[in-house]
């Protein structure tokens, strides 16, 4: 009897338990879960982050970091300046839709704390350009205190480091049209006045300490210039950072008139041919990059060693310093093999080589300069926009890590 | 004595009452091929999505619950056959009973719809700048539709695909706005007086004529028909939106969403059809949450948008053929 009352008794407690679980339909099964979940519900939270990205992305900041012009409004660097100065750190601010969206400007002021620092501010006269055509304004002043050098010529030497600092303040206006797509041409002008003095790197000589002023063509005689030419590119690229497709060839022609001195007036000439091979579906590439700058003295001119095309660092021979190689020419080769490894990040294998030439009749692919290694590249949507390489050649180990794409175009053509 | 045994019986009584609970996996009812009749949703507020950080969250997280090392995790919301049900994310609309007409499947998610011809069309919002650039427009009825445009040098690209996508989506099953394409002439959009033109810096100005000029310069333009875009009709009330759904757990002020999303079988599916039309842009920001009403009977129902990076195009630009394409590791 006992027995019968404990098990009526557990029953019903099980049953009082399980009564609000227990449904008779699969439609009260899903009822209740929805109704317990009633007694559970809060409000959706955002986080705060979204909305401040969402605002840099509608500002365009994806635009940007193709162009490499940054998003609209203010902008934080970490890049920029030249190379050996110290980590960048600096701000500005872009508009695109300035004065009844005839105008864009964009003003940044960056700095090291090894005392470089650099103000530039760019205009962009959309109401005098058309859909195919531009007209910019771009005046720029920077001052570099460590600028290394070694010495003129293929055959520096490492131990004959020096520094001098370089301060120069710029302003050109360049103007140009689209003739056909992909195909531009243009012309562009301006003034340009240099300063350079003594270097302030620790642990090197200044570079007047070293070499003779007088052997170093322009070395603490400060002169102003009038230079003007004229650009034509030819780009079918697929994007502008990080391509994957396409190529881009351009040369450009500039005169240097030594206004001051009269002493270092030339000409140069710049050639810039680059091409992707993709494979794999575009996963895979192959991108070549062949680049030469000539120069040509006028009669009894000779060319400033700081207007000289350098070679070596982030952007050319990886494996050799900044600014290891000075001279009146330059040549210089980079092959690189890159993969897709994952969303927002391609790896490359490198080799680069080149050299710098004293004299246009030594101009050949013979003696060059190699190095080589592997290269991370940090993409959003496509474009790059901090990349670590690691190289290795004649002159040791390098490894590098910068904010902008090993083939960034840099010259304002568009 | 008498008392271990009564305790032994309870206990017994206790595990066969919990194992017949447990063991029921049919029900009457079953297999249901709509949901339940929904619960009254109110008082849900919008919530927005990066899709940058969720790019980052998504490439160097696991967001949600993800599948064992060993085993899968069985999908969910589905009936006891493991079909999906007619509900607020998936409608069965082709294959299970009856397939569609060739009509229906080219009629898609509506055509009776379309923006109204008798009046010009108000510009409210005109964003030339960001992602998803397009115009906001009211029709002379007050209806309002979303217009999306063709980059310049690629008419037909974005909006054909967005059209084409729009309706196989539709077919198969998810909920999708109703889109149609139209042409007109400048004409026919003026700005509202209470129209707003979206900067490059993100914020809003009073919208003017020359904003309209200045955004239609941007766009390709059919030299026969005039501007060529794809009018997205909004679907309910502005009031209604309530931002993009989350791909992995619930939405925690619906009561009515209680499977976590990644484990829903038609969000998994979605990843199936998505690589079928090459939408290389299937992502938590492109779906939409919409407070609906259907006979007095608040409740969400989920949306997908923005098919302009379907089939071949990229959206603004034609689709690079590595694009969708899954990651690799080697060189």
């Amino acid at each position: 009897m006992k027995t019968t009352i404990c098990l009526a008794f557990a029953w019903m407690v099980v049953g009082a338990a399980n009564a609000q679980s227990r449904v008779t339909t699969r439609t009260e099964q899903i009822q209740q879960t929805r109704q317990d979940k009633i007694a559970r519900l809060w409000p959706e939270r955002e986080s705060p982050l979204v909305d401040t990205v969402n605002k840099l992305v509608e500002r365009g900041l994806y635009e940007g970091i193709e162009s490499g012009k940054g998003s609209s409004g203010w902008q934080v660097f970490f890049g920029g300046m030249r190379s050996g100065q110290g980590q960048t750190f600096g701000f500005g601010y872009k508009r695109s839709d300035m004065w009844r969206d005839t105008t864009g400007m964009r003003a940044t002021a960056r700095g090291t704390f090894q005392q470089a620092y650099m103000l530039d501010y760019e205009l962009d006269f959309k109401s005098l350009a058309t859909e195919r055509s531009f007209v910019n304004l771009y005046a720029k002043y920077e001052n570099s205190p460590q600028m290394d050098y070694y010495g003129p010529g293929p055959d520096s030497s490492e131990d004959d480091r020096s520094s001098y600092r370089l301060e120069d303040l710029s302003i050109d206006l360049h103007g140009g049209a689209e003739l056909f797509r992909g195909f531009h041409l243009g012309l562009t002008g301006g003034w340009l006045t240099v300063h350079t003095g003594p270097g302030s790197r620790s642990g090197f000589p200044s570079t007047e300490e070293i070499f003779d002023p007088e052997t170093v063509p322009g070395l603490m005689r400060d002169t102003d210039f009038l230079r003007f030419g004229a650009f034509v590119q030819y780009d079918h690229r697929d994007i502008p950072s990080g391509a994957k497709r396409g190529g881009l060839y351009a040369a450009r022609f500039r005169q240097y008139n030594d206004q001051d001195l009269k002493q270092f007036s030339f000409r140069q000439a710049e050639f810039v041919a680059e091409h992707y091979f993709p494979y794999y579906n575009g996963m895979r590439v192959v991108a070549v990059r062949v680049a030469t700058v000539l120069s040509f003295e006028s009669e009894g001119q000779q060319v400033p060693f700081y207007l000289q095309p350098k070679l070596g660092g982030n952007n050319d021979l990886r494996s050799f310093a900044q600014y290891r190689f000075y001279d009146d020419h330059m040549i210089y080769a980079n092959l690189e093999h890159r993969w897709h490894a994952f969303t927002g990040l391609d790896m490359a294998v490198f080799i680069d080589a080149g050299k710098v030439i004293p004299s246009k009749a030594d101009v050949d692919f013979g003696d060059l300069r190699y190095g080589g290694g592997i290269g991370f590249r940090f993409k959003i949507r496509g474009g790059v926009f901090m990349r670590i390489d690691l190289a290795v050649g004649s002159e040791g180990f390098r490894w590098m890590w910068t904010f902008n794409d090993i083939f960034k175009f840099r010259w304002r053509t568009t | 004595m008498s008392f271990i045994r009564s305790g032994v019986a309870g206990l017994l009584v206790w595990v066969l009452s919990a194992g017949m609970s447990q063991a029921q996996k049919f029900y009457p009812d079953d297999p249901l091929t709509e949901e339940p009749k929904l619960v009254p949703t109110t008082d849900l507020e919008p919530r927005d999505l990066s899709d940058l950080l969720e790019l980052l969250s998504n490439v160097f997280g696991s967001p949600g619950e993800r599948h064992p090392d060993v085993g899968v995790i069985p999908a969910e919301g589905v009936n006891t056959l493991g079909e999906v049900m007619d509900g607020p994310w998936y409608v069965n609309r082709h294959g299970r009973s009856q397939r569609m007409t060739r009509e229906a499947l080219m009629r898609g998610p509506g055509d009776d719809h379309p923006p109204t011809r008798d009046g010009a069309w108000e510009a409210l919002t005109v964003k030339p700048h960001g992602t998803r650039t397009g115009i906001l427009i009211a029709d002379s009825s007050g209806a309002r539709y979303m217009l999306r445009f063709d980059p310049k040098g690629h008419l037909e690209m974005a909006t054909g695909a967005t059209m084409v996508a729009s309706r196989f989506f539709y077919a198969l099953g998810y909920h999708v706005p109703e889109k149609y394409i139209v042409y007109f002439e400048r004409e026919q959009l003026v700005a509202s007086d209470l129209g707003e033109d979206v900067t490059s810096m993100g914020g809003t100005r009073d919208l003017r004529e020359e904003h309209i000029d200045r955004f239609l310069e941007q766009v390709a333009i059919d030299p026969e028909r005039g501007y060529r875009a794809v009018a997205s009709r909004i679907p309910v009330a502005w009031e209604g939106y309530l931002g993009p759904y989350q791909v992995f757990g619930t939405r925690s002020d619906d009561p009515n969403d209680i499977v976590s999303h990644e484990h829903r079988r038609d969000l998994r599916g979605l990843f199936v059809f998505s690589a079928w039309l090459n939408h290389a842009y299937a992502r938590a920001v492109n779906t939409m949450d919409m407070l609906i009403v259907e006979d007095d009977l608040p409740f969400v129902r989920h949306y997908l948008i923005d098919f302009t990076a379907t089939l071949g195009s990229g959206g603004t630009r034609p689709k690079k053929v590595w694009e969708a394409w899954r990651d690799a590791t080697i060189p």
